[in-house]
């Protein structure tokens, strides 16, 4: 017991950086002590060769210090390099996300940590002297909720009213289309690019996709276009971005650099790597407009729910939405639910507890779980009851979250379930398409 | 002289860190296409998790290459292309590592940590290599005594290049992430000939494990040398293990020589380092006949000089048989992307260079007779690169630390600067792993499976006639491979023979039919390659249950690879079926024949021995 003590004091002393000697039952190891969780059972630590190895804390007899950290090492740790830019035409908001992320040695994996300025250090100096950079949150974006957006919308608005020629947004990837989407209903009369984009491989690694997709966003929002975009890999190639229009965006692939699909549109335009060079390929792409008025909107009724729609769903679950000012269904194919209107004994149908939300007044908005193509209640039969039932969103092709989170810009203003169905099935920031484009999905 | 070597050997088995099949193991796929994805990349720089950047990563940097990849849909999956996280370490492969540092005495560590080593030379998608250190020390048996080992590692095999250009390259991703593993001696072995010894030593034991891939570049030796006043360096790819102790010992001649002429050098400036200035030449070449200069120049390039005071003559020593010291500037200037150097100890009419243009450039960088210069064509920004290699190269006080590209003939060029620990960190995209109790389980079934092989193999070595053995070794390509072919054996035709001595079948009777009845067979033209090892054995069975007899062999064997039949289906369709005991005494006494007769109407059909027997017994 006595030696466990005195083990615990050396281990102690040593602190991650100093350079030790770990003496254990199978030898003695030399290296510099890395950063640990203290819970965890080994102590982690770089040899001479580069190499790391994990040492089980049991097995340890003695830890000797042969020389105490470098200043430098722990400066690296703690502190964030700080460093001014000259102002420039674009401003940029950091939000955090994997572009800004940084390897978290306590417990192996990245987080969000980099600076807004940091951001720009891999950019060319010409590049770089035309950015503004701004650190707004230090997010992934799984944390960020609709308050944020709010935050979001007015810090561009401000770069905008300021004299900025375009906006760039470092984002997390895993909610970028949500905030996409807000920004499109908050950033009305837009007379510039608002262009988000971020990463899908760390700049941790050679091989990092974010100092492709930032400077093709940068290009994006010098570029004769207006609205807000996602700028992200076109395909797997180091080649161009696609930029695509907010609302009519949404994260397909889990992975892939390539993540960010335009959903029942085209994309607005492509960013050649190379020469920075915006091609247009949308129709419905808006040309800059100087002199346009920028609105900004940014109230909310954040009191919604999206609901996914699936076999076996209880009919309680629908009737416990009763407390919300608005719900969403991501409901099946053209956007069915399970009505039941052949009387089957195992069917569970929701068609009632959904009519009784509409009756109560709540509007209820169907967006298709299939993601590509339009809602349909006309077709079939069961399509029909529910668009009798009062649901919202008949011929739409919004994607589920564009649809939630423009119910609430909507129910952030009206209040009428009239109004409101209205507004939900009348394009607002080009979030429904007039035409379907035959289009690769 | 110290000498170490790293042995790079690949593990059967599925990839490291994702279930794709490694080519090698599946080779009926390479002949279909199942389509290939393609695509571009760019790699960048990045700093350790100590911040510092490895200056093999600063060279490559440099280049700014794109990188084309093929990716196989076979064998690539999202993992490969760096579009997907790593999956879990292969335990399989892991096990085969600790196996492995079990036969190597090397101690297994506690928790695993897969690094990831900055290569960014495009061979790796991501931008690194991913690798971790599974065993630390240990010792391998060779026939000059014992050798210590530093370090066994689990790594992925890198991408295969297809072809490397001045501004990019293009790789197959069919081979990146096939599982290998790395061991490294310590830097004990004092000769060339050691090394080799040492080599095939590891090379030998890795493949009684039956846990690697075997064939060409399955295994890759690197090797590190230094001498008394030179310094580490790498030999990477020497293909040919018999290369090994030539390559080290001109390596070990060539640090000898580069001290020399350093210290020359050093003698001649008095200590005053090369200043690294570079003059612009372009104007003298604006119409030059020289091919090099006048093609970088009309494709937007320019002409750059750099003055090495005092070396006349230096550059033109020869370091190795057909490498001058010149030789060793060059591979300097080619790393920063350009083709190559033209210095003033060479024959500059060769390049078209004429002597007005030479005095020119003379003039230019007021170059003394006892000066020498060096001229580097190509993209400014590239060119300056190259001369201010070339200038931290010819500074160099001695032999630098590098990584050389080993060249078939036993020489070496310049790759890159040597890597060192700043290009490792950790792989943050996997949680360190413990190395727990079912690895280790697995290992030791691994182990103890090869020493029972060993045994085996060792009995029945011992039982075999030396003088039976050696002829039946030299017997090779008769009939085809087949997966029971034991690995242990240097063909399937001794793994036949072994197996006969082993099953108690006449050695000699089995030694005869392999290096005779089979190779009389081919020669006349019967498809031997159709029988293989279980086709043999049941020949050999047959035989010992006296099917046939020993003079009806070559007709059976001639049937069996002519009509694919067993062999007692072709000893029944021949009519060659062994008449023996009361059947061939009640044959004897029924045709009345004197004993040649009758031997030579059946002999195809009886057993010479117990004709003779049964002679006796009748008369």
């Amino acid at each position: 017991m006595a030696r466990k003590e005195g083990k615990k004091e050396a281990s102690a002393e040593a602190e991650p950086g100093d350079k030790v000697q770990v003496e254990c039952a199978s030898g003695k190891y030399c290296g510099i002590l890395l950063p640990r969780k203290q819970e965890s059972p080994f102590l982690a630590l770089k040899l001479g060769s580069g190499y790391n190895i994990g040492i089980r804390k049991e097995a340890i007899t003695a830890i000797s210090i042969l020389e105490k950290a470098s200043a430098q090492f722990r400066k690296e740790l703690k502190e964030e390099k700080k460093s001014s830019s000259p102002a420039g035409k674009v401003s940029l908001l950091a939000c955090g996300g994997t572009i800004a992320n940084r390897v978290d040695y306590r417990t192996g994996a990245v987080h969000p940590a980099v600076s807004a300025e940091e951001l720009l250090e891999s950019l060319p100096m010409q590049t770089r002297g035309t950015v503004q950079p701004r650190m707004l949150f230090s997010l992934p974006s799984e944390d960020m909720s609709p308050a944020h957006w709010a935050e979001l919308a007015k810090a561009a608005a401000e770069s905008i009213k300021g004299g900025a020629e375009g906006v760039v947004i470092t984002h997390g990837t895993d909610t970028m289309h949500y905030t996409s989407a807000a920004l499109s209903f908050m950033l009305q009369n837009l007379p510039c690019p608002v262009v988000l984009t971020g990463s899908q491989r760390s700049s941790d690694r050679g091989s990092s996709d974010a100092e492709l997709n930032l400077s093709c966003a940068i290009a994006a929002a010098k570029s004769d276009l207006s609205g807000v975009f996602i700028c992200m890999h076109e395909n797997l190639s180091d080649e161009s971005c696609a930029l695509l229009f907010g609302p009519k965006a949404r994260k397909m692939h889990t992975t892939r650099r390539d993540a960010f699909r335009p959903i029942n549109s085209l994309p607005a335009a492509r960013v050649d790597a190379a020469s920075l060079s915006v091609e247009k390929i949308s129709p419905n792409c808006q040309p800059r407009k100087k002199e346009s008025k920028l609105a900004l909107d940014t109230r909310m009724n954040t009191n919604v729910a999206l609901q996914y729609i699936y076999p076996g769903l209880k009919p309680s679950a629908i009737a416990s939405l009763a407390g919300y000012d608005g719900v969403v269904l991501a409901g099946m194919g053209l956007g069915h639910l399970p009505v039941n209107l052949s009387g089957d004994k195992l069917a569970m149908p929701i068609l009632k507890e959904v009519a009784q939300l509409v009756n109560s007044g709540i509007p209820v908005v169907l967006a298709s779980q299939c993601i590509y193509g339009r809602v349909d209640m006309d077709v079939y039969t069961n399509g029909r009851v529910l668009k009798e039932a009062g649901i919202i969103g008949n011929l739409c092709d919004m994607t589920p979250e564009t649809a939630y989170v423009k119910l609430m810009w909507v129910l952030g203003r009206e209040k009428r379930m009239g109004e409101v169905k209205k507004l939900m099935e009348t394009s607002i920031a080009g979030e429904i398409s007039e035409r379907s484009p035959i289009a690769p999905y | 002289m110290k000498c170490g070597i790293e042995i790079h050997q690949r593990i059967a088995g599925r990839k490291l860190f994702c279930r794709c099949p490694s080519p090698s193991d599946h080779p009926s796929s390479d002949g279909s296409k199942a389509g290939e994805a393609r695509f571009t990349r760019r790699l960048h720089a990045v700093l350790s998790e100590l911040g510092e950047m490895d200056a093999a990563v600063r060279m490559e940097s440099i280049r700014q290459r794109q990188f084309s990849y093929a990716a196989s849909l076979n064998e690539c999956c999202l993992v490969e292309a760096d579009e997907e996280p790593p999956h879990q370490i292969s335990q399989e492969a892991l096990a085969a590592a600790v196996a492995i540092c079990r036969l190597l005495k090397s101690k297994v560590v506690d928790e695993l940590h897969v690094m990831r080593k900055n290569v960014i030379d495009g061979s790796n998608t991501s931008g690194f290599q991913r690798t971790a250190l599974v065993g630390i020390g240990g010792e391998v048996e060779t026939p000059l005594g014992k050798l210590a080992i530093q370090t066994v590692c689990l790594e992925e095999e890198s991408a295969g290049i297809i072809e490397g250009k001045e501004g990019s390259a293009e790789y197959s991703l069919s081979r990146l992430g096939v599982p290998l593993v790395e061991i490294a001696t310590e830097p004990s072995l004092s000769s060339g000939k050691q090394a080799q010894e040492a080599a095939f030593a590891i090379g030998s034991l890795l493949r009684k494990t039956g846990l690697v891939q075997r064939g060409i570049g399955s295994i890759r030796q690197d090797l590190n040398v230094s001498i008394p006043g030179g310094a580490r360096v790498e030999i990477k790819g020497v293909q040919e293990l018999s290369m090994i102790a030539t390559t080290v010992d001109m390596e070990a001649a060539r640090q000898s020589q580069l001290i020399q002429i350093s210290k020359e050098a050093q003698k001649r400036l008095s200590g005053k380092p090369i200043e690294e200035v570079f003059v612009d030449l372009t104007e003298i070449f604006k119409e030059t006949s020289c091919s090099i200069i006048g093609k970088a120049i009309r494709s937007g390039g320019c002409a750059m000089g750099l003055l090495l005071p005092k070396h006349e003559g230096l550059l033109a020593k020869e370091i190795l048989p057909g490498r001058r010291y010149g030789t060793e500037l060059s591979d300097y200037a080619k790393s920063a992307g350009i083709k190559g150097i033209i210095h003033s100890d060479e024959n500059l009419s060769k390049y078209g260079i004429t002597d007005d243009e030479a005095l020119e450039v003379r003039a230019a960088l007021s170059a003394k007779p006892s000066d020498a210069f060096v001229i580097a064509a190509g993209e400014r920004r590239k060119a300056q690169a190259a001369l201010s290699e070339v200038c931290r190269r010819a500074n160099y006080p001695g032999v630098p630390e590098e990584t050389r590209k080993a060249n078939p003939d036993g020489t070496s060029s310049y790759m890159r600067p040597l890597p060192g620990k700043a290009r490792l960190y950790p792989e943050t995209d996997l949680p360190p792993l413990e190395i727990g109790s079912s690895i280790l389980r697995k290992a030791e079934e691994e182990v103890r499976r090869m020493e029972k092989e060993e045994k085996e193999k060792a009995q029945l070595l011992s039982a075999l006639n030396p003088q039976l053995s050696s002829q039946v070794s030299s017997v090779r390509g008769l009939i085809s491979h087949n997966e029971s072919f034991s690995q242990e054996f240097s063909s399937p035709e001794f793994s036949v023979f072994a197996a006969c001595v082993k099953k108690g079948i006449d050695a000699k009777f089995a030694a005869s039919v392999i290096s005779n009845t089979l190779q009389a067979l081919k020669r006349e033209g019967a498809p031997v390659s159709s029988l293989d090892e279980p086709k043999l054995i049941d020949f050999f069975e047959s035989f010992q249950k006296r099917v046939f007899s020993k003079s009806a062999s070559p007709e059976i064997l001639r049937a069996m690879c002519q009509e694919g039949i067993s062999a007692s289906q072709a000893a029944k369709k021949l009519g060659l079926q062994l008449v023996t005991g009361d059947e061939l005494l009640s044959l004897i006494s029924k045709e009345k024949l004197g004993i040649s007769e009758f031997m030579a109407k059946h002999r195809l059909r009886v057993d010479a021995e117990e004709v003779q027997k049964a002679f006796k017994k009748i008369t």
